[in-house]
């Protein structure tokens, strides 16, 4: 929830004039069905009201690499159709900004090669989350 | 966000602190779980700003509804997720 709100700040921090965006705080918690708890409909975490127009996947973890979170996020927005993309994650054990090393890792550029703007991923700060 | 997996699986709980798994959880200020968390719209981050204060205020007074449980909050939010007691007991101090 705290890594989606730093997203979004930071999203629109860089798009100011993105003109809305909706937050989806507590999907990622399927065991609140035994507390009666509906999440919201699914989708990435931050979406501009826009259609199509900026995604971004969020999540937190100890490790990017943790149950392949981020390689997860990364195959649902290659998938999606916005023109901006973004994975935003925050692990205490890495360094924050954003991350050509993990882009390059995964291969991004050749999975993506259709989409005028690759996918970026960038890490968050401590100091945003908590 | 961080998955919903105990410590002895997975050591998320401990990242963004346990205030914000609570809050996560959805685990009011007055110790209920609200039956829906409704998609949020933002426009600007002043309105973030708000959101993050009201998620840590949540948070905190949802961890002293737990101490009311156990010393220690941990215990009591592993208990209350896997049924060991039932939420309600959040509003009431089981132990003397």
């Amino acid at each position: 929830m705290m890594a989606t709100l730093a997203a979004a700040e930071r999203i629109l921090e860089r798009f100011p004039n993105v003109g809305g965006l909706r937050l989806r705080l507590a999907q990622d918690f399927p065991t609140l069905d035994r507390f009666n708890f509906s999440p919201a409909k699914p989708g990435p975490e931050v979406e501009s009201m826009e259609p199509d127009l900026l995604a971004a996947e969020v999540f937190a973890a100890v490790h990017s690499a943790s149950n392949a979170a981020l390689r997860k996020s990364c195959g649902r927005l290659i998938s999606s159709r916005a023109e901006y993309r973004y994975v935003y994650f925050y692990s205490p054990r890495e360094r924050g900004g954003r991350r050509d090393d993990l882009e390059d890792r995964l291969d991004l550029r050749r999975l993506d090669r259709d989409s005028a703007h690759g996918i970026e991923i960038w890490a968050l700060g401590r100091r945003e989350i908590l | 966000m961080p998955a919903a997996r105990s410590p002895a699986n997975g050591a998320d709980w401990g990242i963004a602190g346990l205030p914000m798994v609570i809050c996560s959880f959805g685990l009011d200020a007055d110790g209920s779980f609200p039956g829906e968390m409704p998609d949020s719209i933002v426009h600007n981050r002043d309105q973030i700003a708000q959101t993050q204060r009201m998620v840590r205020l949540s948070a905190l007074r949802a961890r002293e509804k737990l101490r009311k449980l156990s010393d220690n909050p941990m215990v009591a939010f592993h208990q209350l997720k896997f049924g060991q007691i039932g939420h309600n007991a959040v509003r009431e101090r089981p132990r003397a």
